[in-house]
């Protein structure tokens, strides 16, 4: 939890010369993301356009009409949360009363939903199917266990027997 | 001489022994293929739910599961991980809890390595509108209903639907299906069982 928030908060302080309108804005994890055209760096890892006065934040996906506040206060490396939000997406949290998502890296409260990081293609991991069967080769499993358990077996009760014999 | 022969014989019967009870583990703990990753990639910077969030009880009545939630993350191959036995679910913790927006995805087992059932033995049983439930560490019980089922190949790369952000929050079950491939190992394809929260 303290690497995972240290992480993203130092994902989107990000290189302020790599920030510009319209075109890519890199984090210091070397995540690419798009950025719209008609943005332009606002600070805190967030873009704004001043002809819709929307802000917008590429590692959430997210456009708020709010100010972001800049990074919440951290307590033992963990990013503050106010009361009332749940743990939601793309390190953002969610307040189901007000229907508002709350980004503590950014201090970015927005009523949109997190669309996920504005990455380009290729630089968010996806993991591939997980494998979860391993009947296929029951049989031939069925038959090591077998065999073994009737060497076990065969082999103690050859001791046994030799056992006894000696003792006669 | 038979001091050496009763040596022997006694040192088959511990052979014996062991290799009956590394089948017998393997029957019913697993791990994932190469280990998972002890760090997740730099570029998955998804905080962590709260601990009263996380998934810790999994229920399908129409299919009589009732499974404890482990959590996992990625393996060194890739893949999302497993559950480490064939009873219990595992749901991806670098994704959102259940109940969030977005895809919380939750996978289980077909079945275990002497093809006694798995949780997900009959999850291609399910049908659209059948309820899920999912209840977290702070005692709070989700309602999911199926929406769709889908059969992927097992090597599918495209897997944005099931891991991709959504609007909406969803649940998505992955499970083995197909025919077994030596070759490789694995059941020939996966099915993939898509759920939305009940308001």
């Amino acid at each position: 939890m303290v690497a995972m928030a240290l992480v993203l908060g130092a994902a989107v302080a990000g290189s302020a010369s790599a920030q510009s309108a319209g075109t890519t804005y890199t984090g210091t994890n070397g995540t690419v993301y798009s950025v719209p055209a008609g943005y332009s760096a606002y600070g805190t890892g967030t873009f704004y356009n001043s002809s819709t006065g929307m802000y917008f934040d590429p590692v959430t996906g997210q456009t708020s009409s709010t100010v972001p506040a800049g990074p919440a206060a951290m307590s033992n490396g963990v990013y503050s949360v106010p009361v009332g939000y749940n743990a939601s997406v793309y390190g953002t949290y969610y307040n189901p009363s007000t229907g508002t998502w709350y980004d503590p890296a950014t201090g970015f409260y927005s009523t949109t939903a997190p669309a996920g990081p504005n990455a380009v293609a290729g630089t968010v991991t996806t993991p591939t199917l997980p494998d979860t069967g391993a009947g296929g080769n029951a049989d031939m499993n069925l038959a090591i266990l077998a065999s073994a358990a009737l060497i076990a077996l065969g082999g103690a009760a050859v001791l046994s027997k030799r056992s006894t014999v000696a003792q006669k | 001489m038979k001091q050496v022969l009763t040596f022997f014989i006694g040192v088959i019967i511990v052979l014996a022994v062991a290799v009956f009870g590394v089948m017998l583990y393997r029957s019913f703990y697993v791990s994932s293929d190469g280990g998972e990753m002890v760090t997740p990639p730099p570029d998955l910077q998804i905080v962590q739910s709260s601990t009263t969030t996380i998934p810790v009880r999994f229920q399908i009545p129409a299919l009589s599961i009732d499974a404890k939630v482990q959590d996992v993350g990625i393996t060194k191959t890739g893949a999302m991980g497993i559950p480490s036995n064939f009873t219990d679910v595992a749901w991806y913790k670098y994704g959102p809890v259940p109940g969030a927006i977005g895809n919380a995805v939750i996978d289980g087992h077909l079945d275990n390595a002497v093809s006694l059932p798995g949780v997900f033995k009959h999850l291609a049983d399910i049908k659209t509108g059948d309820d899920i439930y999912v209840t977290n560490a702070g005692g709070q019980t989700l309602h999911f209903q199926v929406t769709k089922t889908e059969t992927l190949d097992y090597n599918a790369t495209s897997t944005s639907e099931i891991f991709g952000p959504s609007g909406t929050a969803n649940l998505v079950l992955i499970t083995c299906e197909g025919t077994w491939n030596q070759s490789i190992k694995e059941y020939s394809n996966r099915l993939v069982v898509f759920s939305t929260l009940v308001k």
